[in-house]
């Protein structure tokens, strides 16, 4: 079933690295134009809106740059892809890059994207049918199978079942949300931007479910964010500022330009058939917006992550044992990259 | 649309064809509503058959890979070594059931270590199976083919999924297997979803038609729109719709089509907005539902064919119809045309103008026949027409020859005496036919006497013509013999009596005027007295005995009258076609009216008189039909300045009394009393009044005697005038002309028997009057006697008495 699919991404992945390797920095250091590379890291998506915008309206190419975005995915490795240098940069979240740091993969922050989480839990309000018990509370969760994202994506939800005490028996959630759309759990976790909008585009109504908010409710950490090896930092840091800076003014022009953005976000969609549609790249783009762009009463700033923000995300990881020793904040967060 | 008036035929069939055409539009309106109708019902049951039909099609296939995959499943948990056995009964279940295009069997990772985990796959590549064992299956485990059966426990077939290695839609079937109760394995297959597209494709749904099939998400597995496959699922597609309300009713769609439940409805389609009925129905192993939209303009579309069909139909039809009415128009109308043409030529007199044949025996052939039969009519009238208007027209040119011989009769020519200065005359006579009964008549019978008449026959037209002739002639040829009024009608009227079978009349005025003297004398025999005007008195009517009409009575007998007209004096005869003349209203001109007229023109001359009545009567008449003839006559005396009077005064003067005797000698006794009794009224002594008694009767008797050479009665007049001075008496006869003043004196010494005959009275007479005088007038021998009134006392006193 997906072997055909694996390998052939694969081919496409041994493409961009013989390009880059053609393209390399030794020649950008003379020449006109950096060429580098971007892995994102998922699909093809609005999540990723203000890098192609970047690209699309040559923001990147007025920096000098010659960016290729890689599209990320179930099939691809970011962190080999950054070990390897077949990529210059790329898109994690902020416990993901921690958790590289501790596989060897020392990647310095440039810009924070998503400052406000937007993790979800929802849950169907009825679990058992129209007949059974109510969840309404975290607490209704208690012994209920909940499906939680795997590895990195686990850690909000732990610390709100923590936080919340709550006990559910949790079973892994991978790729879709069909076991939670048999009824085969009670509960699933959700991107507010993307499976919250799947479930709708399922037919499922609003009013059948119970969503928290793990932002609202003591789980708030930072999510996307722009990232590249601490060396390629040290030895590029003017391509590395000129690439930050030309994704900043991609996203901002995103924001403005939401039709035109989503316009080259469906691009993307229909060039790699993605089984996706318009109406939700739409809802992810407003809600990646959202969590991107602080609104009058959200104390973030725009492409900074927070020492209060990274210090609780590390304290965080550090408790659930997924990272070690935190790094220092000077020396993981380059916030001066944008400057 | 001066055709359409024009033409009989245009307007038949115009109507025919307006009947036919509110007739056609009635039954295809009404076949259009109940052709609506059974399309309606016809596409339900359509929709519903195609969805039932599909639904089983896509059962049975889904339900046989079902039952394959559930006992591999169950065959694999009963082998005993059957990780080795596993590719076995993939390639066997393959190699059996065409159907599935790949099947796996993966183990259940046990316990921590996942080395121990195994996945076992084949598909199908051309005719050949592939298979392959995978001992690091830890992706696998994370998609749902493994995923779901795992944590449901229970087999479950997979959201359909491109599968890039067939570049295909597949769906995957996967059966848990259990061992003590433990998950062992999954066994799963695959099937290919494109023969659904194709079934789908196939399916007769007509123009627009739509087949759609959704998963049990909502998602499109097969979509005409290819780009929605697996893209879209109904709810999305909801939220791309830019009307709230269409988003709204797409969401309740979906949702309604996911119950479970088969279904119809009718909806309008959410990008093209066009309505359609979408009949839908859940395929029970895969929770799939199957979706088939009609568009109602499938509908409209086939009505509107069929009713065009329809409309065609009728239209040819109606258009037949029309040559139809046409035809039959112009068949009636041709002859008809025919028959006009005809009848406009027979209008002019042409009696062969052809007629269109009898063809038929309808109206037209009726009335064909019975228009022949009114030429053969009309030519037979109008040849009789003719017949009679000939023989008419020769009666009436021959009554216009009586006419013209009628007016010839009376004298027309005016002035008639134009060297007279004493006479103004003027006459008129117009007849109320042709010919006409009245006359009138006047002729100088000798140089001072002037006769008039008047005359109207009873009747009118040719009879009194005749008759008007006949009398009017006679009474001149009388008058010029007679030379007295009386006597002469006495004589026309035995005239006219005698035979007189048609029992006809005239009614009749005679006069003679004395042109020298002023004397008319006259007699009326029953007609209306004429009217005397001028000379200084109002008019009035000349009045006179009455006589019977003339041919009325033999022997009737009329009286003279004498009336002497002064100077200027006019005489207004007529007849009574003025006076009774009528208008519309029947009311009468009336003697009045004439009088009226006389008195007011009593100066004019007598043509302008006459020409006045005439006018007054015509207007009176106003147009209405002359019922009578008009005859006027006026004759204005006037005394001619040259004339020497004979008698003084007494020739102007109208005599004081006058006696007309008749030529017998047994009038005698009149005479004598009534000169006794004129001359007591002129205080005549009585000798002088016997004297003057003698000496007329010695007068009368010798005309009685010897006056005349017939035997017929003749009239004498004695007219008598007298004043102070003088009285004067004058004898007229219309005897053999005798001059007794022109007789020697008598001897009245000789003998007896010598003397000559009357010698004595004359004697006598001039021995007692004082005046002895004789003239001749107009074949008429007047002799005056005159008496000084003192000498007459002494004179008529010394009479020889």
């Amino acid at each position: 079933m997906f072997w055909g699919a694996v390998s052939r991404r694969w081919v496409l992945v041994v493409w961009v690295f013989l390009s880059a390797a053609v393209f390399n920095p030794a020649g950008a250091a003379e020449g006109k134009t950096d060429a580098l590379t971007l892995v994102l890291q998922w699909n093809h998506q609005s999540q990723f809106a203000g890098y192609y915008m970047a690209l699309e309206k040559g923001f990147y190419k007025d920096a000098g740059l010659d960016v290729t975005i890689l599209r990320g995915g179930s099939d691809v490795r970011a962190d080999r892809l950054m070990a390897q240098r077949r990529a210059d940069f790329c898109s994690a979240m902020l416990p993901t890059a921690l958790e590289m740091r501790k596989t060897g993969l020392p990647l310095v922050l440039l810009a924070q994207l998503v400052n406000r989480s937007n993790f979800q839990l929802v849950a169907w309000k009825r679990p058992e049918g129209s007949d059974g018990p109510a969840v309404l509370e975290p607490s209704d969760l208690d012994g209920l199978r909940v499906t939680v994202w795997e590895k990195n994506f686990r850690s909000p939800y732990l610390s709100f079942f923590r936080g919340w005490g709550v006990r559910p028996a949790i079973l892994p959630q991978y790729y879709t949300l069909s076991l939670f759309l048999h009824r085969g759990a009670a509960a699933c976790s959700v991107m507010r931007y993307n499976e919250y909008h799947t479930l709708l585009q399922n037919g499922v109504s609003p009013e059948e479910l119970t969503v928290f908010n793990l932002w609202e409710m003591g789980v708030n950490l930072p999510e996307d964010g722009l990232y590249c090896r601490a060396d390629t930092w040290q030895q590029r840091p003017d391509v590395c500022r000129r690439f930050v800076r030309a994704t900043l003014a991609g996203w901002r022009y995103a924001r403005d330009h939401r039709k035109e953005t989503l316009d080259v976000v469906m691009g993307y969609i229909h060039r790699e058939k993605l089984p996706t549609n318009r109406p939700h790249m739409a809802w992810m783009l407003d809600e990646i917006l959202k969590s991107i762009f602080p609104a009058k009463d959200e104390a973030w700033t725009f492409g900074v992550l927070s020492r209060q923000s990274f210090r609780a995300t590390t304290q965080l990881l550090q408790h659930q044992g997924r990272i070690d020793t935190p790094p220092a904040y000077e020396d993981f967060v380059k916030m001066e990259a944008a400057q | 649309m001066s055709l359409l008036k024009r033409s009989l035929a245009v307007r038949l069939a115009l109507l025919i064809a307006v009947g036919a055409g509110l007739v056609l539009l009635a039954v295809l309106s009404f076949s259009h509503i109940s052709l609506s109708r059974l399309f309606v019902r016809q596409v339900h049951q359509r929709g519903d058959a195609l969805t039932r039909s599909a639904v089983n099609l896509i059962e049975s296939r889904m339900g046989r890979a079902e039952a394959t995959i559930r006992e591999a499943a169950a065959a694999f948990a009963l082998l005993s070594e059957g990780r080795n056995r596993a590719q076995e009964l993939i390639c066997s279940t393959l190699e059996n059931h065409t159907d599935l295009c790949g099947m796996t069997i993966a183990m259940a990772p046990v316990g921590a270590s996942p080395s121990d985990s195994r996945m076992y796959s084949g598909w199908r590549k051309d005719a050949d199976i592939s298979l392959k064992q995978d001992h690091l299956p830890e992706n696998n485990y994370q998609q749902d083919w493994f995923y779901l059966p795992y944590y449901l426990q229970r087999p479950v077939w997979t959201e359909p999924y491109y599968d890039d290695k067939t570049d295909a839609l597949m769906v995957t079937y996967a059966v848990p297997v259990l061992r003590h109760g433990q998950m062992w394995a999954v066994v799963t297959g695959d099937i290919s979803l494109e023969w659904i597209r194709h079934m789908l494709n196939d399916l007769p749904l007509g123009p627009g038609g739509q087949a759609i099939l959704l998963s049990r998400r909502g998602r499109y597995i097969s979509h005409p729109v290819r780009d929605l496959e697996m893209r879209e699922t109904v709810f999305s597609l909801a939220e791309s719709l830019a009307k709230p309300e269409a988003r709204t009713s797409l969401v309740d769609i979906g949702h309604r089509m996911l119950e479970g439940q088969p279904g119809q409805l009718s909806y309008r389609r959410p990008f093209d907005d066009q309505p359609a009925f979408l009949h839908y129905r859940t395929v029970p192993s895969s929770g799939w539902v199957l979706g088939v939209v009609i568009p109602e303009q499938q509908i409209h579309t086939s009505t509107l064919r069929l009713n065009r069909i329809n409309g065609l139909v009728g239209l040819v039809g109606m258009s037949l119809l029309l040559l139809a009415a046409l035809g039959l128009g112009w068949s009636v109308t041709r002859p008809l045309k025919k028959l006009a043409k005809a009848a406009d030529r027979l209008a002019q007199g042409d009696f062969d103008a052809p007629l269109p044949a009898i063809r038929s025996h309808d109206e037209v052939g009726c009335l064909n026949a019975s228009f022949r039969r009114m030429r053969v009519d009309l030519q037979r009238y109008i040849s009789e027409l003719t017949t009679t208007t000939a023989a008419k027209e020769k009666i009436a040119s021959e009554l216009a020859i009586a006419r013209d011989i009628q007016l010839g009769i009376v004298p027309k020519l005016f002035p008639p005496f134009p060297n007279r200065s004493d006479l103004d005359l003027h006459a008129m006579l117009i007849p109320a036919r042709e010919v006409g009964g009245d006359f009138y008549d006047f002729a100088l019978l000798d140089e001072n006497h002037l006769y008039i008449a008047i005359g109207d026959v009873s009747g009118k037209g040719v009879p009194a013509s005749l008759l008007m002739a006949v009398g009017k002639t006679l009474l001149k040829s009388v008058m010029q013999t007679v030379r007295d009024p009386a006597r002469a009608l006495c004589q026309v009227n035995d005239e006219l009596a005698e035979d007189n079978d048609s029992c006809m009349f005239i009614t009749g005025f005679c006069g003679m005027l004395n042109l020298r003297t002023g004397d008319l004398l006259y007699a009326n025999a029953g007609h209306n007295p004429p009217l005397l005007l001028g000379g200084g008195h109002d008019a009035q009517i000349l009045e006179a005995p009455p006589g019977p009409a003339l041919g009325a009575l033999p022997g009737s007998c009329y009286a003279s009258c004498s009336r002497r007209l002064a100077n200027d004096d006019m005489l207004l005869l007529y007849t009574d076609g003025v006076t009774e003349a009528m208008d519309p209203d029947q009311k009468l001109f009336g003697e009045a009216r004439l009088l009226q007229i006389a008195r007011t023109r009593e100066e004019v001359a007598a043509r302008s008189l006459v020409e006045a009545v005439e006018h007054a009567v015509r207007l009176h008449a106003a147009g209405a039909e002359q019922s009578d003839d008009i005859t006027l006559l006026a004759v204005r005396y006037r005394i001619d300045p040259g004339q020497v009077l004979v008698a003084g005064k007494g020739d102007t003067d109208p005599p004081c009394a006058v006696l007309t005797l008749l030529n017998r000698l047994q009038e005698l006794p009149r005479l004598t009393s009534w000169v006794e009794k004129q001359a007591q009224a002129c205080g005549l002594s009585s000798r002088a009044a016997m004297n003057l008694n003698l000496a007329l009767e010695e007068w009368v008797v010798n005309i009685i005697s010897y006056g005349y050479g017939d035997d017929h009665e003749h009239a004498i007049n004695v007219r008598l005038w007298a004043d102070s001075q003088k009285l004067q008496i004058e004898v007229e006869d219309d005897g053999l002309p005798f001059d007794p003043t022109a007789q020697g004196a008598v001897d009245t010494d000789a003998a007896l028997e010598h003397r000559q005959i009357g010698g004595l009275g004359i004697h006598f007479i001039r021995k007692t009057m004082n005046g002895f005088s004789y003239r001749r007038e107009n074949d008429r021998n007047i002799v005056t006697l005159s008496l000084q009134m003192h000498e007459s006392r002494s004179k008529g006193d010394e009479g020889p008495c």
